[in-house]
């Protein structure tokens, strides 16, 4: 190191002495976007104040004294530049905005020019984020990047329902979740969804191991790392103001409306169940003669169909010589589809970084947020779990007959026959308000002693308050006068230390090395309780100690882990042409055993940029050519914090006294889950007309951490253990058309598309099939996360009795010969062939422009995907749910005049069952965001000197799906769905002001 | 280099100081254990675990645990609202199967028990106490968590098994797990072994609890309480003289349990659990009702409430919506003089039924309404205080082991007694009369599916009340349910979960 450090210097000497001779020479200054000359750019004799100002073509002239040649050359929105002078050269300045846009993340240390990366990363810039009408930027996302798996479990405003898998799910029993990492502090999706998308500049996905591994631990599922804005140095201030208002609304009402309305039902129930003696005098004793002759359509009552929606933001972006900013703050609100439910955000960030000395940067990045929400949790959302309630979940089976209005035409607070509360009314006296207060953020510091190292320190916070007010009021009938409060506070934090030095040289201009070190602590906090009392006699004194003492109850828990982790990569390039790429990184985790607290990981990879190679010089329509390879290994610690410690803890007390037992096993033995992967790619652009970027994986999971079942009779059900493999292939492709490009107008068209397979290669105990009980899905060996589930066999034509197959003697082989029509889940269960996880996962964009109007379509889907619709049970089965509402299908029914019917004879005690007619194919296609934009031409804003830009945005997102699902919706992430809200749809109009 | 030293050092020492951090970190909500070594080190541990198994008993009990019992035999229809609850088990049709929660639940919650009973009686043997009455204390624990053990198998033993007679000692029942393992993959135990474990357990809880007297409603194990369980075990096993022996000497105990004899003495017991009848009555408050989840999605709320639902809105006031209400069967079997009847049944509580007014059609069962002192809304919430042994069922036993040993004259007087308090007529004793009483006394106690395998009898049809036919399931799977005594599904099938990790199990005929 000495030594190459010495004849560093020994070369730069060489440089000066030189030029010693006194010179004057001349140069033109051009713009590297179009190659426009650049007026007034400032020309200066490095270490001298002999300066000059470029002329109306970008030339000039400057007088180098005695031993200077050292050139920098910087204007306003573009990046400085030092060269070394010389007669009649042509200087290039980049302007920041593409020198920003040209850096690609890597993980740790400074970012990379695109296209000189070894690893696997797509970024998706700002524009797919800005205006999309969702709370979280990781909506935006689904169809975006190749084997990023994105789907959205729930409409429930507040819900933060992305959920998100990169190239399949990589463990059968811990998380599948990426590492987020927000400007180099991990953190979280809910931390994503408490800023405002507009701050956010990119999202980049690391998905092979050379981008990855440096993360180590935890970058088994790959790494969603988020970039917010900063201002630019040297730059006018920009203030832009965004505003949007629309409507939120549920995507898909054409289900409510497939279910029967009052008359459509009691003609069902006569024709289906006359044997059970429901006839037309019953149904008047039951239902007329209580005055219950509406016809009532409950999902009106109990849902919004024109939710509002607003979100407005505001950042000012600018800098000067030494410092950049971006300071920004911003609204949301959105009311949700069910009564009740809303989600209200505010946001500010400020991101300043300075340059203080020429060896020193430093930088703050703080975003705060404050955001409130309730649900209505009648309805499930995509972690509240099954939401079988019939004011909410189950809704649909709401019989159209009981009324709505009492005779008056006043509406009931307590609707007569259902006995469902209205509810606006109940949730008036029912709130449950959470408010989460969060900051995330860093500070850091960057010192380059010397030209070209770089020690940078950096501290950072995600952290967040959340709490919640919920009450019943002692007004609400039901309560009888007797009210409940409940409150609970959560503190959880989040603290990184990363400390990273790094170096570049080259040796004889070709060789280049990138090479760094550091180290990584973190450590994670989380701290809970809530305490309740009942007996409030008073809507207004609803305080926890109005209630009476002897209801007083609380609950406390917190939760700690801690990793420390010290990391070094090595990058070289070979006259860019060569690039290979490898590094380590050492572990330790507070979760595991003693004995097993430290992994090491590690990668290497290789790119040959074979578009430099002289062999391909001739072929002018190769733009760019690249080969990747990549393989290491990865890890997954995604467990809970104490998962390895056997525990005593504490159950109910018994008679006011303390009681223990033996709660939690423990597993000492217990590490990391570890992966292998490789990544083989091309990628490149052909014809200056296409980009592609293809690419081979495999990931191999071994040690999976798994809660290991156990039987009842030892008394713990479930243990965490490393067990079994898992292997998961595939293939992600890129593409990228610029179909038409000229003066003023253009016409993109991009797709993506992934095919992952999955297959499980070794499970626990020797064994090589478990079904997960109760879940439909079983994990077998040499076979994917399958559905195994009785295989409905339709109705007997000549009796009108479901059929089921009778599985053949291996149940892991789908087997439909003989029918039974006894009923036995566990006995009937076999493969159906349905995969729990779809294998395609893909989207495509259509962008385009004319002068000051644009289009972009977003588009993304899944296909094999199958989800067992819970919801059907219900309203698919009358005999077990007779004087509910339910499917309009129902009515194509076996009698003996029609025996190719889809529903059994509904009397004779027949009913369908947990079976495939559940199991639905939920493949879909979404018009995933639809925006038109107006940008107003300049001359029209000319008159004035306030506005720079004024663009009129139209945005849709949901807006159109096409599947073959027969339920509420198919893009919940789940084996199984019951009473969950749909996913909403949502119609914006806004403006963008800039300043 | 000397400028960048200092920052180097400067690292060096940020990086040493995490290095040297501690890895260690320790939950705040339970003690770390290691699996080995002793987890009774004095007398707090012991008394604290020993009130885990207190615990760990009350679980065992009301909820589904006797719920279930009830609603697959004769005594209960079910409601247009009863929302498919217990709806398989009900119905005992093909969806009864080794998937059912409800039987599910009397296997995992008693297991559970039982790996908490059984480290317990590892560890005290280990347990040296500081002085003799320290000594004496453990001892004692140790005999109470026999005394649960025992309890535990008897209630699976007569779920899972098929009634104890001359195949016991082939026929299969639970495994006996002994000592917690969590490797072990235990097969099942037959009849005969089963009871022969609940003996040796009781034998080692009278010997440590003979000191423990009996009293009104005692929280923790006695010694007429490891009586009335040997009560129990006799009559199952058709020891009819120990049978009444032991019941007998339960009901002449010096604690003076006594049946009630007024309205009043049966609303003090059976509405605010102030009676003379239990001979345990577990702990509870308002503040504790010691309901716990003990498996993921395997919990026991500890509240009978499936038979009264109760709720309050204006339209109605307070109103039950029951998921069952009593058969015809089960109301007409009382006169109307009996106090049971009076205090239990009731068609004056206003009841909304499928979205229409009831009140006064039929008759609701409330033995379980709720203690009103155990709900903090006023409204009742089916809570009451658990009672594993009541001393009306030492007179049953009594009379039924007295009749059944010929001694009929002694068993028309115990079950007169029985009959005279309650304000029934006095009959002779008869198969009949007595298994009548039975189904009269114990009514919702979860005992009702013993006695029709103990007696090798089934039930024909589940009529509604008369004045009932809007309120219930009026399908003939459900009004009309039979079970002859030869009815597999008499014989609870082993839960599916189980037979998956456990290979050595074998399922129960025609499951």
């Amino acid at each position: 190191m000495k030594k190459r450090l010495t004849l560093f210097f020994v070369s730069l000497f060489l440089c000066v002495g030189a030029a010693l001779a006194q010179t004057k020479i001349t140069g033109t200054v051009l713009s590297q976007d179009d190659g426009q000359p650049i007026i007034g750019a400032a020309v200066q004799v490095i270490g001298t104040q002999t300066g000059s100002l470029t002329d109306v073509n970008g030339k000039f002239t400057i007088t180098l004294p005695a031993g200077k040649n050292a050139l920098k050359v910087s204007y306003l929105g573009f990046e400085p530049k030092e060269v070394i002078a010389k007669n009649g050269m042509r200087i290039f300045l980049k302007s920041d905005a593409a020198a920003l846009d040209e850096v690609v993340v890597v993980g740790y240390g400074s970012g990379r020019k695109v296209g000189t990366v070894v690893g696997s990363v797509t970024t998706v810039r700002s524009e797919k984020l800005s205006v999309a009408p969702s709370a979280s930027a990781l909506d935006a996302l689904q169809g975006q990047v190749a084997g990023l798996n994105v789907l959205t479990s729930s409409g429930e405003s507040g819900d933060n329902a992305v959920s998100m898998n990169i190239h399949g799910i990589g463990s059968l029993g811990a998380s599948s979740t990426p590492l987020y990492v927000i400007d180099g502090i991990p953190s979280s999706s809910r931390t994503i969804m408490a800023m405002n998308p507009n701050d956010i500049e990119s999202v980049t996905v690391l998905k092979d191991a050379s981008a990855t591994s440096i993360y180590g631990s935890r970058a088994a599922n790959g790494v969603i790392y988020v970039t917010t804005k900063s201002g630019k140095f040297n730059s006018d201030a920009k203030i832009t103001f965004r505003t949007q208002y629309g409507r939120n609304t549920l995507a898909n009402k054409g289900f409510y409306e497939g279910m029967m309305n009052a008359s459509e039902l009691r003609q069902f129930w006569i024709d289906a169940f006359g044997d059970w003696g429901v006839t037309e005098e019953y149904l008047q004793n039951r239902f007329d003669k209580n005055g219950y002759t509406a016809d009532t359509k409950w999902y009106e009552v109990l849902q919004n169909w024109n939710a509002v929606q607003t979100q407005n933001d505001i950042s000012i972006e600018g800098g000067g010589e030494k410092v950049k900013y971006m300071i920004g703050a911003s609204q949301f609100h959105q009311d949700g589809t069910t009564v009740g439910n809303y989600y209200d955000r505010y946001t500010a960030r400020a991101n300043v970084d300075g340059r203080p000395k020429d060896w020193l940067k430093v930088g703050v990045n703080v975003n705060l947020s404050y955001d409130k929400r309730q649900r209505n949790s009648n309805w499930g959302n995509s972690d509240s779990g099954n939401a079988n309630y019939l004011a909410g979940g189950l809704s649909m089976l709401q019989n159209p007959l009981y009324p709505q209005y009492d005779e008056d035409g006043n509406e009931y607070n307590r609707y007569p026959g259902n006995n469902l509360w209205n509810p606006v009314y109940y949730m008036n006296t029912h709130p449950d308000q959470y408010l989460r207060y969060g900051l995330v953020g860093n500070a850091y510091v960057e010192i380059s002693p010397i030209k070209n190292l770089k020690i940078m320190s950096r501290i950072g916070t995600d952290m967040y308050f959340v709490r919640d007010n919920w009450m019943t009021y002692p007004s609400f009938p039901g309560a009888n006068g007797s009210g409940t409060k409940g409150k609970s506070m959560d503190f959880d934090y989040s603290n990184t230390i990363t400390n990273t030095i790094e170096y570049k040289f080259n040796i004889a201009n070709e060789h280049n090395f990138t090479v760094l070190g550091g180290m990584e602590g973190v450590e994670n906090n989380y701290d809970y309780f809530y305490a309740r009392s009942n007996g409030q006699d008073d809507d207004r004194l609803m305080n926890l100690q109005n209630g009476l003492q002897s209801t007083y109850a609380m609950s406390e828990s917190s939760t700690k882990s801690k990793f420390l982790s010290f990391f070094g990569r090595l990058d070289y390039n070979f006259q860019e042409k060569y690039f290979v790429d490898a590094s380590i990184r050492n572990d330790a985790c507070s979760r595991f055993g003693v004995n097993n607290r430290n992994a090491t990981f590690w990668s290497a990879g290789a790119m040959w940029k074979i578009s430099k190679e002289n062999f391909l010089k001739d072929y002018k329509w190769v733009n760019d050519l690249n080969v990747k390879v990549s393989y290491g290994t990865q890890g997954n610690a995604s467990i809970g914090d104490y998962a390895a410690i056997g525990r005593i803890g504490t159950l109910s007390k018994y008679n006011d006294s303390p009681t223990w037992a033996y709660t939690s096993p423990g597993n000492p033995n217990l590490t990391w889950e570890k992966q292998k992967l490789l990544t083989i790619g091309v990628s490149g652009r052909l014809f200056n007309f296409m980009d592609f970027d293809v690419s081979y994986y495999v990931r191999k999971t071994s040690d999976m951490l798994m809660g290991v079942p156990y039987a009842y009779t030892t008394g713990f059900e479930e243990i965490t253990e490393n067990v079994g493999t898992l292997q998961n292939k595939g293939i992600d492709i890129e593409l990228n058309f610029n179909i038409l490009k000229g003066k003023d107008y253009y016409l993109n068209f991009r797709t993506i598309f992934n095919y992952n397979s999955q297959k499980i290669t070794e499970l626990f105990q020797g064994r090589d099939r478990w079904q997960i009980a109760n879940t439909g899905v079983a994990y077998v060996v040499g076979s994917p996360v399958m559905f195994y589930y009785p295989v409905y066999a339709g109705v007997d034509p000549a009796d009108g009795a479901p059929m089921w197959y009778v599985p053949g003697n291996n149940i892991d082989e789908n087997h439909e010969v003989e029918t039974t029509k006894d009923f036995d889940e566990a006995a009937l269960e076999q493969n159906t062939g349905k995969k729990r996880y779809p294998p395609i996962n893909g989207g495509f964009s259509i962008t385009g422009g004319w002068k000051g109007l644009s289009i972009a379509a977003d588009f993304s889907y899944v296909l094999g995907k199958y989800l067992i619709n819970n919801d059907a049970y219900f309203y698919q089965n009358p005999g077990n749910f007779l004087f509910y509402n339910t499917s309009k299908e129902c009515a194509d029914f076996w009698t003996p005049e029609n025996t190719d019917a889809k529903f059994p004879c509904w009397t004779n005690d027949h009913v369908m069952q947990f079976d495939t007619h559940l199991l639905e194919n939920a493949s879909f296609m979404r018009l995933k965001n639809l925006q038109i934009g107006y940008d107003f031409p300049k001359k029209l804003l000319g008159f004035q000197n306030v506005v720079k830009g004024l663009k009129i945005t139209l945005t849709g997102r949901n807006l159109w799906t096409i599947t073959n699902y027969g339920g509420i919706d198919p893009e919940v992430n789940s084996n199984l769905t019951l009473g969950k809200i749909g996913n909403s749809k949502q119609y914006l109009i806004g403006a963008e002001i800039t300043f | 280099m000397k400028k960048y030293n200092k920052y180097l050092l400067i690292l060096g020492l940020g990086a040493f100081t995490l290095t040297s951090c501690n890895m260690e970190e320790l939950p705040k909500t339970s003690i770390s254990y290691v699996d080995g070594k002793d987890m009774i080190t004095n007398i707090e541990d012991l008394i604290r675990l020993e009130n885990g198994l207190n615990q760990s008993y009350r679980v065992t009990h009301y909820g589904q645990i006797s719920e279930a019992d009830e609603v697959m035999c004769d005594g209960f229809n079910a409601t247009v609202d009863y929302g498919n609850n217990f709806g398989s088990i009900h119905r005992t049709d093909n969806s009864f199967s080794s998937s059912d929660y409800d039987t599910r639940d009397m296997w995992a919650i008693n297991y559970w028990a039982i790996k908490n009973y059984n480290l317990f009686i590892e560890h005290v043997a280990k347990f040296q106490g500081a002085d003799a009455s320290e000594q004496a204390y453990a001892d004692v624990a140790d005999g109470e968590a026999h005394f649960y053990r025992a309890a535990s198998y008897l209630q699976l033993v007569r779920h899972f098994g098929k009634a104890y007679g001359a195949s016991s000692t082939s026929d299969l029942a639970v495994p006996l797990v002994l000592k917690y393992d969590q490797q072990e993959k235990p097969a099942r135990a037959t009849v005969a072994a089963v009871y022969e474990q609940i003996k040796a357990d009781l034998d080692v809880a009278a010997t440590k609890l003979a000191g423990v007297k009996g009293e009104i409603g005692a929280m923790t194990p006695t010694i007429d309480a490891v009586n009335a369980l040997l009560a129990r075990y006799y009559i199952d096993i058709k020891d009819y003289a120990n049978a009444a022996t032991v019941a007998k000497k339960v009901i002449n105990s010096a604690a003076g349990y006594a049946l009630a004899t007024t309205l009043e003495a049966m609303d003090a017991e059976y509405s605010n659990d102030k009676g003379t009848e239990p001979i345990m009555q577990l702990a509870g408050s308002l503040a504790e009702s010691g309901a716990t989840e003990v498996f993921d999605n395997v919990e026991n709320d500890l509240v009978n409430d499936i038979y009264t639902m109760t709720t309050n809105d204006k339209t109605y006031g307070m109103y039950l919506r029951p998921y069952f209400i009593p058969s015809k069967k089960l109301v007409e079997s009382y006169e109307a003089t009996d106090l049971r009847f009076q205090a239990w049944f009731t068609n004056a509580f206003t009841c909304v039924l499928g979205g229409a007014d009831l009140t006064g059609q039929f008759y609701n069962f409330v033995k379980y309404l709720g203690n009103p002192s155990l709900t903090s809304t006023g409204i009742p919430n089916a809570r009451q205080l658990i009672k594993p042994f009541m001393i009306g069922e030492m007179y049953l036993i009594a009379a039924e082991a007295d009749f059944r040993d010929g001694k009929t004259d002694a068993a028309k007087t115990t079950l007169n007694a029985l009959q005279a308090a309650r304000g029934a007529s006095l009959t002779e004793a008869t198969e009949e009369t007595i298994e009548n009483e039975w189904f009269k006394e114990t009514v919702g106690e979860g005992l009702r599916i013993n006695c029709f395998k103990r007696w090798g009898k089934g039930f024909d049809g589940r009529a509604a009340q008369d004045g009932a036919e809007q309120a219930v399931q009026s399908s003939a799977a459900f009004v009309g349910k039979s079970m002859t005594a030869d009815d597999i599904h008499w014989q609870w099938p082993i839960p599916a979960y189980e037979l998956k990790v456990n290979e050595n199990l074998v399922q129960n005929p025609g499951y």
